[in-house]
């Protein structure tokens, strides 16, 4: 079968040559209604397991615990290789619990209107920029799932695949690829059970970490209008949309950094601008990795701009390149 | 030409016949919507393809012409798996389906071969850090953490798979950071 396999692929290639400009192609419009009822699911399902995440050339373990009742949802993922890391979530607050740095990161994120988080209208913008259809359907942790490919129409934005439950759409298994094919990042399950309920003790931070002295860093921010900031953007990112604008505390003795959060509905941006300490060392600039983000530095007077995202670093670069202070 | 495709279509030609009739259908077009027609009868037949959009205006016109519907003789055959659907779509001669459904072929145990590079396991495996421009990794810094626990506490919405993907924030911290 290998031959013919060589063989289809080549006839593909030919007829695609010999065929000349290929239409614009099109999603499955099926594939696009799974989309949304995945982000449904990950919202409004109860779930616990054990999944394994590989990225940025690491591979771990974690366990997690979803619940969603009356409107609010908790979550708690653990660590379950190496240093016993967690992150609690209750609604909108989070905590970070670094236990080789004895260190709890207390942050808060803004309330949304619309969960699930992919607005109708989002769904049918993705397809501008993206080409979404079925893959083969698989089996994952017991489960019967279905997969969906996404793939960029550009080279700002990476490859994805979904694995998701045929039944109720939760993932199971997800992709990110870069511009070779290469894989950035998976995680997947390999317990999970779906539904029911959960032991509320499974919420809460392992009492280990109640334990001796933290830490606390808050770095909770404050939403700012998006005309409040000083900043210009001169390069608009085709498709992604600036979601929002926030200030976030640094240093006590400096002012605050701009956050501003970027999304084309799929994948995401953070442009963090830092002023400088006077007198302080000119820090490093220029592409970095970090994990399977990619991470953008540059400096722009006594300002640092840091942009991070799972995008490929021209995305991060024309955005970034494009930040000018507005004029007074 | 008939008797041709319905061969090609089941892998039956040899490799020398296989060629020059790929390279009939590569150069010529009215072979290619013949083809296409032969694909989708048969596929129409077994109740399977795709109708509609993806078929051009020539093919279309035949169809409606043809007084009776063809019977290739290969309709009883039984599917062979990824040829024949793969062929089949192939010749459905519109490039939007082409290109939609190339990525349905199946691999070797259903695995993507992307993934199957990177198996699902305990041990440390070396994934590409991607774009050849990120060649620096990020030395673990308290400033760093920090941006990644803030990017993804806020964008957490935009990731179909939210749950899990929160891993990203506490899986780059190396042991010993907090710098």
């Amino acid at each position: 079968m290998t031959v013919r396999h060589v063989l289809a692929a080549s006839l593909w290639v030919a007829l695609l040559c010999s065929l000349g400009q290929i239409a614009r192609a099109e999603s499955a419009p099926d594939a696009l209604q799974w989309l949304q009822k995945v982000a449904a699911a990950t919202r409004k399902l109860n779930y616990s397991g054990v999944f394994v995440y590989q990225g940025g050339g690491k591979s771990e373990t974690s366990r997690i615990v979803h619940v969603a009742e009356n409107g609010r949802d908790q979550e708690r993922i653990e660590t379950l290789d190496g240093s016993p890391r967690e992150i609690v979530r209750d609604g909108n607050d989070i905590k970070c619990y670094l236990p080789e740095s004895r260190l709890v990161v207390v942050e808060r994120r803004f309330r949304r209107q619309n969960f699930p988080s992919l607005l109708p209208e989002g769904i049918g913008g993705l397809t501008d920029h993206y080409v979404i259809h079925r893959g083969m359907p698989a089996r994952i942790a017991g489960y019967d799932t279905q997969s969906i490919v996404v793939e960029p129409r550009d080279d700002l934005r990476y490859r994805r695949q979904f694995w998701v439950d045929s039944q109720t759409g939760l993932p199971l298994k997800a992709g990110l690829f870069d511009e070779k094919g290469e894989v950035r990042e998976t995680f997947a399950f390999t317990e999970l059970k779906i539904g029911g309920t959960v032991e509320r003790e499974a919420l809460k931070p392992h009492s280990r970490l109640a334990e001796g002295e933290w830490r606390v860093h808050d770095i909770r921010p404050k939403e700012l209008g998006h005309e409040d900031d000083a900043w210009a953007l001169k390069t608009l990112l085709p498709g992604f949309m600036r979601i929002s604008t926030m200030k976030r505390p640094t240093r006590q003795d400096s002012p605050s950094t701009t956050h501003m959060v970027f999304s084309d509905g799929l994948a995401a941006i953070s442009v963090f601008i830092e002023p400088l300490p006077t007198g302080h060392a000119k820090p490093e600039t220029g592409a970095y990795a970090m994990g399977a983000l990619n991470v953008y530095k540059r400096l722009l007077g006594e300002y640092l701009l840091v942009a991070m995202g799972d995008v490929p670093l021209v995305a991060l670069r024309k955005l970034t390149d494009g930040i000018e202070l507005k004029k007074k | 030409m008939e008797t041709r495709f319905s061969a090609l279509l089941d892998g039956e030609l040899g490799d020398q016949d296989c060629a020059s009739t790929l390279n009939t259908l590569r150069q010529d077009a009215a072979a290619r919507d013949e083809f296409g027609m032969y694909c989708l009868i048969g596929d129409t037949l077994r109740g399977e393809g795709r109708l509609g959009t993806e078929m051009t205006a020539s093919v279309m016109a035949r169809l409606a012409a043809e007084p009776t519907v063809l019977a290739p003789h290969r309709s009883r055959k039984p599917q062979r798996g990824l040829w024949r659907p793969a062929m089949a779509l192939a010749a459905s001669a519109a490039g939007v389906a082409l290109v939609a459904w190339l990525a349905l072929v199946p691999q070797p145990n259903d695995v993507s071969p992307l993934l199957a590079k990177a198996p699902v396991a305990k041990e440390v495996v070396s994934v590409q850090q991607g774009s050849p421009q990120a060649s620096m990794t990020l030395a673990s810094s308290r400033e760093m953490q920090e941006y990644l626990i803030a990017h993804q506490a806020h964008t957490a919405n935009y990731h179909l798979s939210a749950g899990p993907q929160q891993i990203r924030t506490i899986s780059f911290v190396e042991t010993g950071a907090g710098k």
